[in-house]
């Protein structure tokens, strides 16, 4: 079935399609940056790399649990601020330049767990001011006083809670595995926090791993997690997520991921990462031939 | 789990650990998985196929509900989707594992120390603002702790572990809608020196005497 604007003479539909260079220019230094996936699950790793390749600095960087998608960024200097419930290289141990940078003080943490995270973006996404959570006993308070503020109401037949500040994050990141032109996004495999990230912020990327016609795209809705009106840019990338994987479309890189915590566990080895994997390739098409080696 | 020939082979901690667990689990209780569960996955799995057939539990990343591919895999991974009885959005499974106190009955948390009291540390180790180790982050341990039935257990990073069961949802069935109050020690607990010593800011968890602590003896990795 023929859509009405794919017809000669009809106005064009907008089509949000943009490479990753185009992409990470719409992130300015010291924006607040909502990064979505899972560990080594869904990172949109091409448009990262594309942020660090444009010197994107003083990202206030929001993440769901991620490895080497938010390390990246920090080990490349772009993030002034983490708050995250956790970051970890899952098998292969701690984030190495997430532990150096937060031992050195280098990179201040707003230090939350998965209820504030989700309070926080989901108030964002209601346009209320504050989400409420459960307080039941956390130190958490005593480190980020500004994210866990003690809430009594009459309403609330005593019990005890945080005020959580909604977190508007400027941009979203995520990766989905099918997308079309107008931003519609289908998923193969888990969503995460995807759909919340991309409700709260106020611009949405996603990179995918296919660019689908409308035609093929809406032969099966019920893949589409997100619909195209919250999406304002689509980065086509063929293992874009590399090192990690797509669920659905590709498996993780083991191999590489577990190179990278060994080698970035101290910074000379983490320069040379940089240098390689990032700063060394003009673009994803050089990375992907890049890969061919595994860091060390 | 894997087949081996027991006669001759040595059980591994992990192994150990697995089998404890679960003997913790009761039939028809229902958990939450989180990342780095490979130990309780295979106590979950073993349950079910012994005295638990009525066991449920979720990936809580990717919201997998009674995956049963046979693979021991990350909880988050794909390869535990087909076959699996419900894929959930984390978005909408949020209600579930943050907030609701009647859904479920267990959690299995791991971190980089634990004391005899349950409280959990997964942040870091000396002071907060200077770590010695700087751990994964705060996970959502306070929570899972405090909204379990009986929460489970931790014990050195990468040997998590766990463990529950009093049943929050017969619990439910007394208390009401949302009819259960749950006191936590946590970090008004006290009597620790080590965890005190390392810095406080950290621990996350808590109420001791809901835990299930294993101590599998893995080392801290940093």
């Amino acid at each position: 079935v023929a859509l009405p604007n794919d017809g000669d003479g009809c106005p064009r539909r907008r089509s949000k399609v943009m490479t990753p260079e185009q992409a990470a220019a719409l992130v300015t230094g010291g924006q607040t940056v909502g990064l979505g996936g899972w560990t080594f699950y869904n990172t949109p790793m091409a448009v990262i790399r594309a942020m660090i390749r444009a010197g994107t600095s003083g990202v206030r960087l929001v993440s769901s649990p991620g490895a080497i998608g938010p390390d990246l960024l920090i080990a490349a200097g772009c993030v002034a601020e983490l708050a995250t419930p956790f970051i970890t290289m899952e098998q292969f141990g701690l984030a190495p330049a997430f532990r150096r940078a937060v031992a050195s003080g280098a990179l201040a943490v707003s230090e939350i767990d998965g209820p504030a995270l989700a309070a926080s973006l989901r108030a964002a996404a209601d346009d209320l001011p504050f989400g409420l959570i459960h307080n039941l006993g956390t130190d958490l308070p005593k480190v980020n006083p500004a994210m866990y503020r003690p809430f009594r109401h009459e309403f609330a037949d005593g019990e005890d809670l945080f005020a959580v500040p909604a977190v508007v994050p400027d941009v979203a990141l995520i990766h989905a595995q099918r997308g079309d032109a107008y931003g519609n996004l289908q998923y193969l495999g888990a969503t995460f926090f995807d759909q919340l990230i991309a409700r709260a912020a106020r611009v949405v990327i996603a990179q995918v791993d296919e660019l689908v016609s409308s035609e093929e795209l809406t032969e099966q809705p019920r893949l589409t997690k997100i619909p195209g009106f919250e999406v304002d840019a689509v980065v086509p990338v063929e293992r874009g997520c590399h090192p990690c994987g797509s669920q659905g479309n590709y498996l993780a890189d083991l191999d590489h991921l577990q190179a990278y915590a060994r080698l970035a566990a101290d910074e000379a080895g983490q320069r040379k990462y940089l240098d390689q994997f990032v700063f060394g390739c003009a673009d994803e098409a050089a990375y992907q031939l890049a890969i061919a080696e595994v860091p060390a | 789990l894997t087949e081996t020939s027991a006669s001759t082979v040595a059980p591994t901690v992990a192994e150990f650990t697995a089998v404890f667990l679960s003997r913790q689990l009761r039939d028809e209780a229902v958990g939450i998985l989180g990342t780095r569960s490979e130990i309780a996955e295979a106590a979950c799995a073993l349950a079910q196929a012994t005295h638990a057939p009525g066991l449920w539990y979720l990936s809580g990343p990717s919201g997998v509900v009674n995956p049963r591919s046979g693979q021991l895999r990350p909880i988050a991974d794909e390869a535990l989707i087909p076959g699996s009885e419900a894929l959930l959005e984390l978005s909408d499974n949020i209600d579930i594992i943050d907030w609701s106190r009647r859904t479920w009955d267990f959690a299995v948390l791991g971190g980089i120390q634990v004391d005899q009291f349950g409280n959990l540390n997964t942040v870091a180790v000396g002071d907060w603002t200077a770590p010695k180790v700087r751990g994964p982050g705060a996970i959502g341990a306070s929570v899972l702790a405090g909204h379990a039935g009986r929460a489970p257990h931790a014990a050195p990073q990468r040997a998590p572990v766990v463990l529950a069961g009093r049943g929050a949802r017969r619990h439910r069935l007394r208390a009401g809608r949302g009819g259960r109050r749950i006191h936590h020690g946590g970090a008004r607990s006290s009597g620790d020196d080590n965890l005190a010593r390392s810095g406080g800011p950290h621990r996350s968890a808590a109420a001791g005497r809901k835990f299930v602590t294993v101590s599998a003896s893995g080392q801290a990795r940093g």
